[in-house]
């Protein structure tokens, strides 16, 4: 016969196990922000002088999105489907000299979260793009995010951002710090609370299904904080248009 | 084609082997709630393959209910439920319509095997529910949300009610036998079906038409898994019932498949991944098996998704 004593050791092996992996996995997304943070060695802030795309645009972060309608609103609910940037050309200022730039397809456009947010609100015709939704293609959108003459930007190549990257990463490198002592720490808290004597008393007992809710949250954290670190240019944008016309996020 | 058999209540004569599997697992459960001897080592192994067979009848009856009636499906839904402490119908969208096609409205699949990254493939293996799981459940949500899904939010609330409130009532009165012996084996059953995605998919090739999977053709395995091994025929037929993909498999999947792809044990492949190459290999052109042989008549897969998700609407 399998023993609560045996079992609990069981447990806690799949509770460790799990929080072992999800801070080896969070590990692998600082290395790859180390990566992001070397390649940032050369960056350089400029201003955009003249853009050669659309209304002065240098640059833009294209959010390809399908709308589809939901109940509650009702309302639109946008998916994102694809990320693209492209870099028009122009001229920027830098340390007081103007550089001429060439238009590029490999580049990644870090745009400003609030802009970009800020362009995907929708004062179009709801009801129009509310019927759209409501059929298998979707209301598809592009939000598109530019980067214009006057803009300050920092320029890493391939990377042309409207936000300081260094300071991005490094905040993004302390979130999954964060993330890994914290979920450390968590899972020894509520193994502590099961192993309070008497085992399987009621305290124990608490700590248990501590144990098993930490199993059950962690992993969903887990992969909000990946989601969290998704470079600028890759962030999932999503929204909601509510009627009569407002982004609820 | 084979021919259906009809028998009472269930549309094919053949799904009472799936009854059978609930019922040996339900017993099973029961047997260690309640029965202190049964705690033993071959019990819960027992109770962990039969939740991941649970998992099992979950996909093979999401894709199409065994009961003539649609209450009884709906009911059945709810049982199977909590055999794996999550909502069968979540499979509908995350299996159905989303890793049929391994596309999410331009975004991966919610199951995509790339997801997890370590190099050694046991890690992966233990680690791809952890990340599978939560953004499996997250998508549904999001789908759940669409207009015209009124009916499904209803029958998935129903299904999380009872596997969450059957095992939240068996805590009150036993917390610990409880995690033990009805969550641990629930949660082995989740996670499993989650694993065989790695399984069926890693070093696969996604984009192509019949390279996309590795099938497991051993005769046992199969029967057991009521074909379940048979991965390929199934991502690209969906609407054939479970008996009949060993005839499909031979007859469209065999010519146009690389060779590596339908491997003859789990286990083995399993000891071999495991222990014998334990690294994660680079990919490879698995899809040139495909190219070398004729056209076949299988619709594009937008029109198979276009299908599924008419399907759904009618579930």
């Amino acid at each position: 016969m399998l023993s609560r004593e045996v079992m609990g050791l069981f447990g806690l092996a799949i509770v460790w196990t799990t929080a072992f992996l999800m801070a080896g996995a969070a590990l692998h997304t600082l290395a790859d922000l180390r990566r992001l943070r070397r390649k940032l060695g050369a960056v350089f802030e400029a201003t955009i002088v003249t853009g050669s795309g659309d209304h002065g645009a240098f640059a833009v972060q294209r959010v390809e999105q399908v709308g589809r309608a939901v109940d509650s609103g009702p309302g639109v609910a946008f998916f994102d489907r694809t990320f693209s940037s492209e870099l028009f050309g122009g001229s920027l200022e830098v340390g007081g000299r103007t550089v001429e730039v060439v238009p590029a397809v490999d580049v990644f456009v870090w745009p400003a979260r609030e802009g970009q947010v800020q362009l995907a609100r929708d004062d179009g015709d709801f009801e129009s793009a509310f019927a759209q939704a409501k059929t298998a293609r979707g209301f598809a959108r592009v939000v598109e995010t530019p980067l214009r003459s006057g803009d300050k930007v920092w320029v890493a190549w391939p990377i042309v951002s409207a936000i300081d990257p260094r300071g991005w990463v490094a905040r993004k490198m302390n979130l999954v710090w964060f993330f890994i002592v914290a979920e450390v720490l968590a899972a020894a808290a509520c193994t502590a609370l099961a192993l309070v004597k008497p085992w399987f008393g009621p305290v124990s007992s608490v700590g248990g299904v501590l144990c098993l809710a930490y199993f059950l949250a962690i992993q969903p954290l887990g992969n909000m904080v990946r989601d969290a670190v998704r470079t600028p240019c890759q962030a999932f944008l999503r929204g909601e248009w509510k009627r009569p016309g407002k982004l609820m996020r | 084609m084979t021919s259906t058999k009809q028998n009472g209540v269930l549309k094919r004569s053949e799904d009472w082997r799936q009854v059978a599997i609930i019922a040996v697992y339900w017993a099973l459960l029961g047997a260690m709630y309640f029965v202190p001897a049964c705690r033993n080592v071959g019990f819960l192994i027992a109770a962990g393959y039969f939740s991941f067979l649970n998992s099992v009848v979950i996909h093979n009856c999401l894709h199409q209910g065994m009961f003539h009636s649609a209450r009884l499906n709906a009911l059945w839904r709810m049982a199977i439920s909590f055999g794996v402490l999550y909502p069968a119908s979540a499979n509908i969208p995350s299996h159905n319509l989303v890793h049929h096609h391994f596309d999410d409205d331009g975004q991966p699949d919610w199951a995509a095997t790339e997801k997890v990254r370590f190099r050694w493939n046991l890690l992966n293996l233990i680690h791809f529910p952890n990340v599978a799981g939560p953004d499996t459940f997250a998508g549904v949500q999001r789908w759940a949300a669409l207009r015209g899904k009124a009916a499904f939010r209803k029958q998935y609330r129903l299904e999380l009610a009872f596997a969450f409130g059957l095992t939240g009532t068996l805590m009150v009165f036993d917390v610990w036998t409880t995690l033990f012996f009805i969550v641990i084996p629930q949660l082995w059953g989740a996670r499993g079906i989650l694993r065989i995605n790695l399984l069926q998919h890693d070093g696969c090739d996604t984009s192509s038409e019949w390279n996309h999977s590795r099938n497991f053709v051993g005769r046992f395995y199969n029967w057991i898994m009521c074909n379940n091994g048979l991965h390929t025929i199934h991502h690209n037929r969906a609407g054939l019932h479970w008996h009949e993909l060993q005839e499909w498999h031979a007859r469209e999947v065999v010519p146009r498949i690389d060779p590596s792809l339908n491997e003859p044990s789990m286990l083995g492949y399993l000891v071999r991944i495991c222990l014998v190459s334990p690294l994660r290999p680079a990919p490879r052109d698995v899809a040139r098996a495909e190219r070398e042989f004729a056209a076949s008549s299988l619709a594009s897969r937008e029109v198979r998704r276009t299908e599924a998700t008419a399907a759904a609407e009618a579930m």
